[in-house]
């Protein structure tokens, strides 16, 4: 009856643990048919009429490279004296995004003066969209200033400056603008992360670029949908067109399944260096249009 | 003068039709705001409903980063009639994706912090809009969801 008893435990305990094995392969497989599920989605091969999205802070963007150990790197952001040169509302509205990730990464790197010198030219730049009310409220802009050397009150006014123009942009139904915005301060925030890349932080920015990916795909996709006229920063269309192409036929990002497993992605030092060179020379063209 | 009397009639009915709009998301949202610490600020979405003679299907893919927690908050006050709200793992196309969330009914503010082994980079919400009730649908058969979202490390 004992070794009975005992059999029976034997026998249950090598169910169950057939059974956990079972588990873990069907979410594994399961894991594995929705990463392939995603990767038509990123290619386009999957049918997207039925979904919308929403495009994240540039505050998150910039939060999670900072995590990947992305210090200050004097001379990386751009010249916020340079705000004059924009002149059409597309240059103005894609170089409000672009400045917006160089103010967070200066604030993330406890920049006071420089955070200062980027919060007066996301301002001047606002002015010009006609957004100068995320500003007006609540006297924000005085008490930028006044917390310039606490970085947490600092952190806090600029998600308060997102939420602010979030608002304004959903009660003018101006989404429209927010893709020339975010496709600047996206373009910025991988500008930053790769120029952060390193030997010792490869690994993590890699995954963090993959990340950023999927955020690109879904920005193209609201790009090429718009019916704002585009024409005078067709290159940034464009480019995140083909930038995009290029990343889906990345093999380094690729398991032997073909699949892009976002956790554990890595991107070769070769592909990185391309991407890098793609990136800055976007970047370049965006500060300089007019 | 006729035409003008016409244009100016339907300008205003449409002025008042937006003062009586159902979907106040300003006052929606500050609700929601109050629910939000101790995470920051990530995104809202207003979802627009018009409860008709046919159910409906809303889906908005939310994209989300590794090594964050996030919360998701959910105010259905203005909807005249219930809806199912529900968080997939991947869009309502694949056949095999997985339920992680299904919001109870009958609540006005919702608030889950999903945790951060059950979703990958982005996850779908999900709105199941029901045919209405109603026999006689007018104004007061529409409303919105605020969907808020916060985040932190």
């Amino acid at each position: 009856m004992k070794k009975s008893l005992i059999s029976s435990i034997i026998l249950s305990l090598f169910f169950i643990s057939c059974g956990d094995g079972n588990q873990q392969s069907n979410d594994s497989s399961q894991e594995a048919d929705v990463q392939e599920e995603f990767l038509k989605e990123e290619s386009g091969e999957a049918d997207m009429e039925t979904e919308t999205f929403i495009l994240p802070s540039t505050l998150q963007i910039g939060t999670i490279f900072q995590r990947s150990g992305i210090g200050y790197i004097d001379g990386v952001v751009t010249d916020p004296s340079q705000i004059d040169a924009y002149v059409s509302k597309n240059a103005k509205l894609m170089n409000f995004g672009l400045y917006s990730a160089d103010l967070a990464y200066c604030i993330l790197n406890g920049q006071s003066q420089k955070s200062l010198e980027f919060l007066n030219a996301v301002k001047s730049l606002a002015e010009g969209i006609g957004y100068s009310s995320i500003f007006s409220d609540q006297n924000l802009y005085k008490r930028f200033e006044a917390n310039i050397d606490n970085k947490d009150s600092v952190l806090n006014l600029l998600v308060e400056i997102q939420e602010n123009t979030d608002v304004f942009v959903e009660g003018n139904s101006m989404h429209e603008q927010t893709y020339v915005i975010f496709a600047g301060a996206w373009v910025e925030g991988m500008y930053l992360g790769i120029n952060a890349f390193n030997k010792e932080n490869k690994g993590d920015i890699a995954k963090r670029l993959v990340e950023q990916m999927n955020i690109m795909t879904n920005l193209n996709k609201a790009l090429e949908s718009s019916e704002r006229d585009l024409s005078d920063v067709d290159f940034v269309v464009d480019f995140l067109k083909d930038f995009e192409n290029f990343y889906n036929n990345l093999e380094s990002i690729r398991d032997e399944n073909g699949i892009v497993n976002v956790r554990e992605a890595t991107i070769a030092d070769e592909d990185i260096d391309k991407m890098s060179s793609m990136v800055k020379d976007l970047r370049n063209k965006i500060i300089a249009v007019s | 003068m006729r035409r003008l009397a016409i244009l100016s009639l339907v300008f205003i009915s449409l002025i008042f039709m937006a003062a009586d709009s159902p979907c106040n998301w300003e006052d929606i949202k500050k609700t929601c705001e109050a629910e939000l610490k101790p995470f920051k600020y990530y995104a809202f979405k207003v979802s627009r409903i018009d409860f008709g003679t046919e159910s409906q299907f809303k889906e908005v893919q939310i994209p989300l980063f590794r090594d964050s927690e996030y919360r998701f908050i959910f105010n259905t006050s203005s909807l005249p009639e219930g809806i199912k709200i529900q968080i997939w793992n991947a869009p309502s196309r694949f056949e095999g994706r997985k339920l992680i969330y299904e919001a109870p009914q009958g609540e006005d503010i919702i608030v889950y912090d999903p945790p951060k082994t059950l979703f990958n980079n982005r996850i779908y919400l999900n709105y199941v809009i029901p045919a209405s009730t109603k026999t006689e649908l007018d104004q007061t058969s529409s409303g919105c969801v605020v969907f808020y979202s916060g985040f932190k490390h």
